[in-house]
């Protein structure tokens, strides 16, 4: 008697076993499923995690505002500093503006869709070592889709990769699964950047034999046309083995992000997206 | 006079429900964002020692079908490939109700020993699975490993207390 009700326990824990592992089998194989169960799970969970974020936003403001508070006079002298610099360069940049604007005229060159920042909040980080993907408080609801391109304050983050009514995951460019298409600024190299889930994503050249140059710029070169063109991403960090883009962004501390809202729903149906699974 | 029918030890209730519950809100918790992706990448998998305990502990309430489920939803919010959580908390709970008469009262440092063995299989099994999905090897599975076994003392006294409070054989 026993052993049968052991038997029966051990085919149950099988069944479970084969259904986990066929999960897996599925959901890397079939992208699509995974998204809508991603996409209907996140959405009733968003409204949860606004409010479970609500303290630690307070806390982080309480503790963000002491520091600021002890900090004021030192700040306030270097953003004066910077504030002159930034005149001289708004200058230049006003010129150069004119004047491309007038080149782009007399080559009769179409425009780029113009792009609308939508600004969210991280709710939800990817609590496992593989991961790198983080949960924003913006879905379709505000106009996200998937595939645009997400920013930090200082440069590129990452991709939107699936969406919610309410909410949005984002592949970060660290994650195994970004393929990122840019080009560095000072040569014209293009290149693909590659996360690799350490703190430094690498990058393939697909064109140009020159040597990589530490401290050169690396931007978005608009193949493929999933991210506009010429969006800040980092800089060239270590050229010795594998090259690798030290991100003008980190990918560590995000609290606010913005989407640039931009229609590439076209292109990532048409078009590879340069990247891999999910 | 009114007698007392005994309760039926078998019989659904609510608090036997308690254990799930606190499972998913761990689950739920620890995807908070506090800034710090890098620190949580090494994060302790909690809910992976809570199942754990409560399959040594009191395996009828958490079957294999709580642990798939509790497991899909940890894939979920962590964007893993979905099953990989499902698949290990199946196996850590059934490693942990299969040593049931061997670890029962037995000192708590060989029950942290074995954990450390089971979660140690696991994390094997999932880095394993995870290298032929494509996935590149670093320090944070490590780093999780360490962080799990580590904070295990911790889960234990606290689902002892909740088993205490909660889930005595006469009170459920």
């Amino acid at each position: 008697m026993r052993s049968r009700s052991r038997r029966r326990r051990t085919i149950v824990y099988m069944v479970f076993v084969v259904v986990a592992l066929s999960l897996v089998g599925i959901s890397t194989r079939f992208p699509a499923f995974t998204e809508g169960v991603h996409t209907y799970t996140v959405d009733r969970l968003a409204a949860v995690y606004k409010v479970l974020n609500a303290p630690v936003t307070f806390a982080k403001g309480i503790g963000d505002g002491i520091a600021q508070h002890f900090a004021t006079v030192r700040k306030n002298r270097d953003l004066m500093e910077e504030n002159q610099m930034l005149r001289a360069w708004r200058a230049e940049a006003m010129f150069l503006r004119v004047e491309n604007d007038t080149l782009k005229e007399l080559l009769n060159m179409v425009s780029d869709q113009s792009v609308t920042p939508i600004t969210a909040r991280v709710l939800a980080d990817a609590n496992t070592p593989y991961a790198r993907t983080v949960l924003i408080s913006a879905g379709r609801k505000h106009g996200v889709a998937k595939g645009q391109a997400v920013m930090g304050a200082r440069g590129l983050v990452g991709r939107v990769l699936f969406t919610g009514q309410e909410a949005s995951r984002v592949l970060l460019l660290s994650d195994p699964n970004a393929r990122i298409p840019v080009k560095i600024l000072e040569s014209g190299q293009q290149a693909i950047m590659r996360g690799n889930n350490s703190r430094y994503p690498e990058l393939i050249l697909t064109e140009g034999d020159a040597a990589l140059v530490a401290g050169h710029h690396v931007v978005t070169s608009g193949a493929g046309g999933i991210f506009a063109p010429g969006l800040p991403v980092g800089v060239v960090h270590d050229v010795t083995r594998v090259p690798l883009v030290r991100t003008y962004n980190s990918l560590s501390n995000l609290d606010l992000v913005v989407v640039q809202k931009r229609d590439v729903s076209g292109i990532l149906g048409t078009e590879a997206t340069g990247e891999d699974k999910q | 006079m009114i007698i007392a029918k005994p309760k039926d030890p078998r019989r659904p209730s609510l608090r036997g429900a308690l254990p799930v519950a606190l499972l998913v809100g761990v689950v739920v918790l620890t995807q908070i964002s506090f800034d710090m992706t890098a620190v949580q990448q090494g994060m302790p998998l909690l809910a992976g020692a809570f199942i754990f305990y409560w399959g040594l502990y009191r395996p009828d309430l958490v079957p294999h079908a709580v642990c798939l489920l509790v497991g899909l939803l940890q894939d979920i919010l962590s964007g893993t490939p979905l099953g990989i959580h499902a698949l290990g908390f199946i196996l850590l709970r059934q490693m942990a109700a299969g040593q049931q008469q061997f670890l029962h009262g037995r000192a708590f440092h060989l029950v942290w020993f074995f954990f450390g063995f089971a979660f140690g299989l696991w994390a094997l099994i999932e880095w394993f699975m995870m290298s032929i999905l494509g996935y590149p090897f670093g320090m944070a599975p490590m780093l999780r490993y360490v962080s799990t076994v580590l904070s295990f003392p911790l889960v234990y006294a606290l689902a002892g207390r909740f088993q205490y409070r909660f889930l005595r054989r006469g009170g459920h």
